[in-house]
């Protein structure tokens, strides 16, 4: 009874956050120079979200001039990214393990300086900074590396986004997997398993990484929390059609009314619910998968 | 014999460099803040001729001038005190305010985060807040007030930090109590307690001031996370000071030209014959970043190679 009081608990704080969050910018407001909060606009949003929910009106949403349905639109959104998060963490998690056990082996001054600048370099400097790079190579050789951003289906930009996000993932695990190797490379069965004779590669591959692996589980989180705050960036940065620009383009509009010559804003709470929902979504899918298979490779390694 | 601290000696440099600018770059500038002028009269090789911007950099215009008939150089001189105070201020207060927050704590007598304590249910759902990025939040909560807004520019600025600051003490508060807590077992603290010292005193006279070297670090660590944060913002067209938006075409402007924003602002402008709108103020911001960070990684050598315990392996 007491869990179940907790787990309540907690539900409600979350929703109340997720709340409040999702509506601050109906609340909060400005005019003639003072800030105003406007809980009843909350409400009647709120109302009107719920009204439609009973309605079944409630995937229906406004892009611009068109009405649009959520249910033929989120699904492409949502693959979208997917296909980012999934290629990120899968990438950077075999090339932050690997060179994280390289690293704790062997490692320069000058390479522990480049990886800890490159550690602290925001996500979008990175971007900015490959486009910037792509057209002087375009420029200097005629030769086209990467596409800048996304045009059209058929002209998606998968490169550039994608190595944003890998590297931002793979400088955080190779920085763990190298603090975790130098914990484990000094415990016991280390030394027992050398003076056993063990070999080298057998010694990593297994007494090695597999410590690693079950030590690096718990960092998913960190690491998902990372590749999803790269997704925001990334998607608008290449003006990726994924769910994180679904919900920045669709959910808070600015629109010109020549009418009143006022720029009117347009809230769709349905399109910031269903966006939050599906990120969610989005991130426990990437997050079991990615730990099912490392469960596999520990499962596979121990034999 | 003293190592010399490469590092750190960089890092102060181009700190003090970035200071100056800050302090004194809107009389350096050539052009006021709001001077444009989409038709330029340039001396070249070929004598006085007209441009329409943007303009690559010449002679005159060593940054160039943008879309908006803007001297790169001059908005970047003004706004250089406002990425620069922006960093250092509310890096400054959230390291205050920590450690505001971990003395009061300690010092309450019904302190509820003893140490070996199990956290609870509450508390594990705060920090699973931390999974959420801190600018999407920022970014909800400033959306209704940053864009053509009514409020004065040092208003809005002060806002926005109040913000950039609530949103970062959390952060730091378990770093700074757990070096309280190691303090408060040392033997110097039990010796000033045995010797009559009341908790705000131990607090204060004698833990203080052995947190200087720490304050110091977490202050150039925090200087990085706010540069970073703020450089977020700025992609999401949030920009300290104030958004100027117009909606035909959507452009979408930095008021008081913060670096981060004019990076915010220019990279649309990512196009083969005139990126170097965007290269100038990126390089300025990566600068500035490069700054805080070296001063941070100097210091952190300095203090541990101070206070390191020898290894005997």
């Amino acid at each position: 009874m007491r869990n179940f009081t907790k787990i309540v608990g907690i539900l409600l704080f979350f929703i109340t956050v997720f709340l409040l969050i999702i509506s601050s910018p109906v609340l909060i407001g400005e005019e003639d120079g003072r800030i105003f909060l406007h809980p009843k606009r909350v409400g009647l949003g709120l109302q009107f979200f719920f009204q439609e929910v009973l309605e079944g009106n409630t995937f229906e949403y406004i892009a611009g001039k068109t009405s649009y349905d959520m249910r033929e639109t989120l699904p492409h959104f949502f693959f979208t990214s997917l296909k980012f998060i999934l290629g990120a963490a899968f990438i950077s998690l075999v090339l932050g393990l690997w060179l994280g056990v390289l690293f704790s082996f062997r490692q320069g001054r000058l390479l522990k300086g480049v990886l800890d600048f490159l550690h602290v370099t925001p996500d979008f400097i990175l971007a900015l900074f490959l486009q910037i790079l792509s057209i002087t190579i375009y420029q200097v050789f005629q030769f086209r590396i990467a596409r800048l951003a996304y045009t059209g289906t058929n002209l998606q930009s998968i490169l550039l986004p994608l190595v944003t996000m890998v590297v931002t993932a793979t400088v955080f695990i190779i920085r763990c997997v190298e603090d975790y190797a130098c914990k484990v490379k000094g415990e016991e069965f280390i030394l027992y398993a050398l003076s056993r004779g063990v070999g080298y590669l057998s010694l990593i591959t297994t007494h090695l990484l597999v410590p690693i692996l079950h030590y690096l589980r718990s960092d998913y989180h960190r690491l998902l929390a990372l590749i999803i705050g790269n997704l925001f960036i990334v998607e608008r940065i290449f003006k990726i059609p994924g769910i994180t620009t679904f919900l920045f383009e669709y959910s808070f509009q600015r629109r010109y009314d020549s009418l009143t010559d006022k720029i009117l804003s347009v809230t769709q709470f349905n399109v910031v619910f269903f966006g939050f929902l599906a990120l969610i979504i989005l991130y426990w899918i990437v997050y079991l998968l990615t730990d099912f298979l490392t469960r596999q490779l520990i499962r596979w390694r121990q034999g | 014999m003293k190592r010399f601290n490469l590092q750190l000696t960089l890092g102060l440099f181009l700190l003090a460099a970035i200071a100056v600018l800050s302090l004194m770059g809107s009389h350096m500038a050539p052009h006021e803040s709001d001077f444009s002028d989409n038709l330029v009269y340039i001396e070249t090789e070929k004598g006085r001729e007209l441009f329409i911007s943007p303009v690559p950099p010449m002679r005159q215009y060593p940054l160039g001038i943008d879309q908006y008939g803007r001297d790169i150089l001059s908005v970047m001189l003004h706004g250089a005190k406002f990425s620069f105070g922006t960093t250092v201020v509310v890096a400054l207060l959230r390291i205050i305010f920590a450690i505001g927050a971990v003395f009061f704590t300690k010092l309450s007598k019904r302190s509820k985060f003893k140490i070996g304590r199990k956290s609870s249910s509450l508390h594990r759902s705060i920090t699973g807040l931390n999974a959420v990025p801190q600018f999407i939040i920022i970014y909800f909560i400033l959306y209704g007030i940053n864009f053509n807004s009514s409020l004065s520019v040092p208003l809005l600025t002060l806002l926005q930090w109040l913000l950039l600051v609530v949103f970062g003490v959390p952060g730091l508060i378990p770093s700074i109590s757990e070096y309280v807590s190691q303090l408060q077992r040392s033997e110097f603290v039990t010796a000033a307690r045995s010797n009559g010292a009341g908790p705000l005193r131990i607090m204060l006279v004698h833990i203080l001031p052995h947190m200087k070297e720490k304050i110091l670090l977490l202050f150039s660590q925090e200087t990085v996370s706010v540069l970073t944060l703020v450089g977020q913002l700025g992609i999401f067209n949030i920009f300290i000071g104030g958004t100027l938006f117009t909606p035909a075409p959507p452009i979408y402007h930095s008021i008081t030209h913060e670096w981060a924003g004019l990076v915010g602002q220019y990279r649309f402008k990512i196009q083969p014959g005139n990126w170097w709108i965007l290269l100038f103020p990126l390089i300025g911001f990566i600068i500035m970043l490069l700054a805080f960070y070296l001063t941070s990684r100097g210091l952190e050598l300095t203090v541990r190679k101070k206070y390191h315990n020898t290894s005997y392996l």
